[in-house]
């Protein structure tokens, strides 16, 4: 009995679901559009939130950085002085262990027999990594892997690249043409679910025996990571607290005598403990191993998804009120025949998770076609086994189920409640109550879809501001080419002048770093200032025509020259550096000390250069100063004459293999390094438009459906119009003003919205566009919300105002 | 000259693959000031007739000559500008607009005249006092009683000053009491010299217009004249 009405039910669904085949449509494509969109984001955020966290008691593992401050600058700094990580584990019994790295800053060139390739974000690490970081062996004895000096462990990849199928035990990698590494281990492949990603680690033990300026134990040079692992039940903030004054403690007694002139420059450090797995959300500190993502992403994508399902809901709820007034008969009828309330409830939002489980199917179908596009546009693989993990799966069903119920609960209650003789005689199509809730749910929609043009808007106005916004030199069709090797750096003026010669080069010339890159900051003493208390000032040295090279602009004194001999002790500093000095037109021929106020050495002023963003526009532009060197050379630009971009590569190339064939030929462009800076806004930002494109098609789909129904409803009222003499496009304007009012309404709502968030995504920026100079995306977004619901509403207005009265009037 | 001449009229429907002939050649002429009724059974093409005379529908085949001029290859904006001009209409099933209150639906045509509101409303005002129904110009439809809302329908078909009210089954919801009271409105109106056309098939009602057109079976059968008979035949084409 009772399986044969709930046959009588699921066929009723079908039949109603096959009758009205066009909303039914919109009704599940709208839902599962909407289900797949949030499945994706919630992909990524799952995966966002599950960084670092693999690693066996990852709630026990942390990183150290400093917080400080050094001659009235503060600073917070991801990391350590070398000493630190050996100190804590030595005084401090709840450090388990403890394991430092070092990352080789550049690129660097790997050779095996014939096979040579530039790997990037090698460590150099204690042996006591894997004792911290499980990460999973393939062959080789992890505990003794990076005992040795020059012993490497590899990853899975890399060890396939340089042997292939060889067992790679033993082999010898040979590194800058000087250095010789010996396989002891090989690693899985590193998961991309954390931040410390590397393609093979090197012994810590080798640095010394390099012989290399990398290794330091200072207690007053911060270059260096710590990781520390706690013992079981230890209490984080306790260590913190104890650690307050290790490294400042550790440097007074380190420098012994000469103690005093630290406390004079106010240095301050103070370690803490960033547990593991917070890094990837929550640390944007200064020297992060890669950019890191941002909480404040999980949390607006969680509301983009948020966003794009409660819009697909509403759809629903509202296609399915909307079709209320027909169901209204069916339901009198039911009652008529002795049906119950609660039978018909169940009816009805039966029919809706349905509708919603059949979503799900197509959604995960839909998931399972766009899953790699989306791995690419987020930058990451989303794995299939997260997809079919059976948690996720009985969330997207336990999801649906919820959406169905939800959007179907409305409805049914309120249908079920129906007096059967009223409906029987009555024509509800127009009460009240029911389409004022409709209205609110299409404004609600519509303010979303709005307030996520304008994001849409202003995100792509900020990132294309930073694209184009003038640097104060000319980042365009300049190559970078590192010098890797010392062979390679004494060689410096020779590769300059050989590369000037190119037909297609118009200038080169080498420094110390690159703008984009991030630079050093050093001690100085200007003259007329403080004698104890030095500027902390970033810097760059250069070779001549570096200035030329990169298109700074001097607008004081003048550059570097060989005509004047003293120019080896010539600088140039920037307005900023100028302006906090406060010199004015007296700047010329000032001194400066470097390091040590008593050194003998000074640095005189030649010139001051236009203000230019060496780092990214996140940050303001600090004081800097640019100074002669011919040493430690690190990168060369070189800048082409416009023209055939492939040609010049070309020509450099051959120019380089011919005096460099040790050094595979490998480069970059300095407007790549700089867009690099921008990947994660770029990213996100664009990712934000798709997204706010879907949920604008949903609530079109919506909008549209909606308007279909109210035209159908109306039909018999156009028909009288029409009888009376209306024409088609007062039919059509009629039946838009209703849309029109409720868009003018959902922007007068999301307007301020927009204004109070976007203001505050761009506060990220110190660079950025003013919100209020934006007025036009506002503008431009009400006008295409208009246009579009216009267009929406009028397919249907104007079929239906066309259509001949009388099928209107004669059949009620 | 005749209001309305029409001249071996077709209409035929076509429903899927059937097409099912309506009208088979209606020759029918209406002078100004006439009222005449049509009768005929059910399914006999009355409405038909009727929504062709009215411009809501097309005829197949034929002349149809309004005021005369021909109606032919009209565009809908021409149509609707014709109707707004020329007729007003009344429907058995009143079909006045729910959710606009009496006065809204009497005032309706003038807005498609592009009469200000001010003006549609004093106007509306006007037909509804003629009518008796001024105290329930703010009434909803549903809250009247049937001959009220034909009245008020009545009202709507003559604010636009139309030449021709075509009136389809006006008394057929309506209790024989009320159907005479519409009769006697309807008398007074083609008093003032506009010209009536009534499909009803009630004897009584038909009784009191100036002729009677009997429709069967897609052709006119007889052509009634104050209540003298005569067979209807090609030769009548003549007057
Ligand atoms: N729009 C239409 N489509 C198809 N058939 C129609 C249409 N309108 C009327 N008919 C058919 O034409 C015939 C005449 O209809 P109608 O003029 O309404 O008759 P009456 O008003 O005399 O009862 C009927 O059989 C009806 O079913
Ligand atoms: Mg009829």
């Amino acid at each position: 009995m009772r399986n044969m009405m709930l046959q009588n039910y699921i066929k009723t669904t079908f039949r109603n679901l096959i009758r009205n085949k066009g909303y039914t449509v919109i009704n599940v494509l709208g839902l599962a559009i909407g289900l797949s969109a949030s499945i994706l984001i919630l992909l990524f955020i799952v995966k966002e939130l599950s960084f670092d966290k693999f690693f066996k008691d990852s709630e026990r593992i942390y990183r150290i950085a400093v917080k400080g401050r050094m001659s009235g600058d503060y600073f917070n700094i991801a990391l350590t002085p070398s000493p630190m990580a050996p100190a804590l584990k030595r005084t401090f019994p709840e450090v388990e262990s403890a394991v430092r790295l070092r990352q080789w800053s550049q690129q660097s060139l790997f050779a095996y027999e014939h096979k040579m390739f530039y790997e990037k974000g090698v460590f150099f690490a204690d042996s006591s990594f894997f004792d911290i970081f499980d990460f999973k062996p393939i062959i080789g004895d992890l505990k003794t892997a990076l005992y040795e000096p020059f012993s490497a462990v590899l990853t899975r990849e890399l060890a396939m690249k340089y042997f292939g199928t060889d067992n790679p035990i033993g082999k010898i990698l040979k590194v800058n043409d000087t250095f010789q590494f010996k396989v002891t281990a090989v690693l899985e492949d590193i998961p991309e679910n954390t931040h410390l990603r590397f393609p093979l680690l090197l012994s810590w033990s080798s640095i010394k025996k390099m012989n290399d300026s990398r290794m330091d134990d200072n207690w007053g040079s911060l270059g260096f990571y710590t990781y520390i692992k706690l013992t079981e039940n230890t209490n984080p903030e306790l260590l913190e607290s104890k650690t307050k004054t290790f490294i400042f403690d550790n440097l007074i007694s380190q420098a012994g005598e000469d103690s005093n002139r630290f406390e004079k420059v106010q240095v301050e450090f103070t370690p803490y403990l960033q547990p593991i797995a917070s890094i990837h959300l929550h640390s944007n500190l200064m020297a992060e191993l890669s950019a890191n993502s941002d909480i404040s992403y999980v949390y607006s994508f969680s509301a983009i998804a948020a966003f794009i399902l409660l819009i697909a809901c509403i759809n629903f709820m509202n296609l399915t009120t909307a079709r209320s007034a027909k169901r209204a008969r069916e339901v009198g009828i039911r009652k008529v025949h002795g049906g119950f309330r609660s039978q018909l409830i169940t009816q009805f939002i039966g029919e809706s998770v349905i509708l919603s489980l059949l979503a799900l199917v197509i959604a995960i179908i839909l998931v399972e076609i766009t899953m790699p596009v989306f791995g690419e546009m987020i930058g990451q693989n989303i794995s299939e086994d997260l997809l079919i993990n059976p948690l996720m799966i009985l969330s997207y069903i336990l999801l649906s189920i919820v959406v169905g119920f939800v959007a179907g609960s409305y409805p049914a209650f309120y249908l079920s409640s129906f007096q059967p003789v009223s409906v029987l005689r009555r024509n509800l199509t127009r009460s009240s109550k029911i389409s004022m809730l409709r209205n609110v749910l299409v404004i609600i929609q519509f303010s979303i879809s709005i307030f996520l043009m304008i994001g849409t808007g202003i995100i792509y106005n900020q990132l294309n501001y930073v694209k184009n916004k003038k640097l104060g030199f000319d980042k365009e069709h300049i190559m970078i080419i590192q010098l890797r090797s010392e062979k390679l750096r004494e060689k410096t003026t020779y590769l300059e002048n050989e590369f000037r010669k190119l037909t297609l080069v118009s200038n080169a010339a080498a420094s110390t770093s690159i703008p984009g890159e991030g630079s050093d900051g050093t001690a100085y003493f200007p003259e007329g200032e403080s004698t104890t208390d030095p500027w902390l000032i970033f810097n760059t040295g250069a070779d001549y025509g570096y200035i030329e090279t990169m298109g700074i602009e001097i607008i004081k004194g003048r550059n570097f020259s060989r005509d004047f001999a003293s120019d080896t002790a010539g600088i140039l500093i920037n307005e900023t550096l100028l302006k906090k000095l406060g010199w004015g037109d007296d700047c010329i021929g000032k001194k400066m000390t470097p390091g040590d106020p008593a050194s003998k050495f000074k640095f005189h002023v030649i010139g001051v250069v236009k203000d230019f963003h060496f780092i990214s526009l996140h940050e303001k532009i600090e004081p800097y100063i640019i100074y002669l060197s011919r040493n430690n050379l690190r990168s060369l630009s070189i800048k082409f004459k416009s023209g055939d971009l492939a040609e010049s590569i070309e020509q450099i190339s051959e120019k380089w293999n011919e005096m460099e064939p040790n050094f595979p030929f490998d480069y970059t462009f300095l407007d790549d390094t700089f867009d690099e800076l921008y990947k994660s806004e770029k990213r996100l930002g664009k990712l934000f438009i798709y997204f706010s494109i879907i949920a604008i098609f949903i609530a079109c789909l919506g909008l549209f459906g909606l308007a279909s129904y109210t035209a159908e409803q109306r039909t018999k009222e156009i028909g009288i119009r029409k009888t009376f003499g209306a024409k088609t496009y007062s039919i059509a304007f009629l039946l838009t003003r209703d849309f029109t009012k409720w868009i003018l309404l959902a922007n007068v709502l999301a307007w301020p919205l927009a204004y109070y968030f976007l203001g505050l995504w761009l506060e990220n920026f110190a660079f950025r566009i003013s919100i209020a100079a934006q007025w036009q995306v506002f503008v431009l977004s009400a006008i295409i919300s208009f246009a579009v619901a216009i267009l929406t509403v009028s397919l249907h207005a104007i079929k239906v105002a066309g259509s001949n009265p009388v099928n209107a009037l004669k059949y009620e | 000259m005749s209001i309305i001449k029409l001249n071996n009229i077709h209409k035929s429907y076509i429903m899927g693959s059937n097409k099912l002939h309506v009208l088979k050649g209606i020759d029918l002429e209406l002078e100004k000031g006439e009222m005449v009724s049509i009768m005929g059974s059910s399914g006999s093409g009355k409405s038909t007739l009727l929504n062709i005379i009215g411009l809501l529908d097309n005829h197949d085949q034929g002349e149809y000559w309004l005021n005369g001029i021909e109606m032919k290859g009209l565009s809908e904006t021409k149509a609707a500008h014709l109707r707004n001009q020329y007729i007003g209409f009344v429907f058995q099933s009143f079909n006045l607009i729910s959710f606009k209150n009496a006065m809204e639906n009497v005032a309706m045509p003038l807005y498609y005249q592009k009469v200000s509101r001010r003006k549609r409303n004093l106007k509306a005002m006007e037909y509804l006092e003629k009518m008796g129904l001024k105290e329930w110009a703010e009434h909803l439809p549903n809250e009247l009683s049937g001959g009220q809302k034909q009245r008020i329908a009545i009202a709507r078909a003559l604010i636009g000053e139309p030449k021709v009210i075509l009136a389809d089954e006006p008394t057929g919801a309506l209790d024989s009491q009320t159907s005479l009271e519409v009769m006697d409105i309807l008398k007074e109106i083609n008093d003032l010299g506009i010209t009536i056309l009534i499909v009803t098939h009630e004897n009584d009602i038909a009784h009191r217009t100036n002729r009677i057109i009997k429709l069967k079976d897609g052709i006119i059968e007889s052509n009634v004249k104050n209540g003298k008979s005569h067979a209807y035949s090609e030769n009548s084409m003549a007057f």
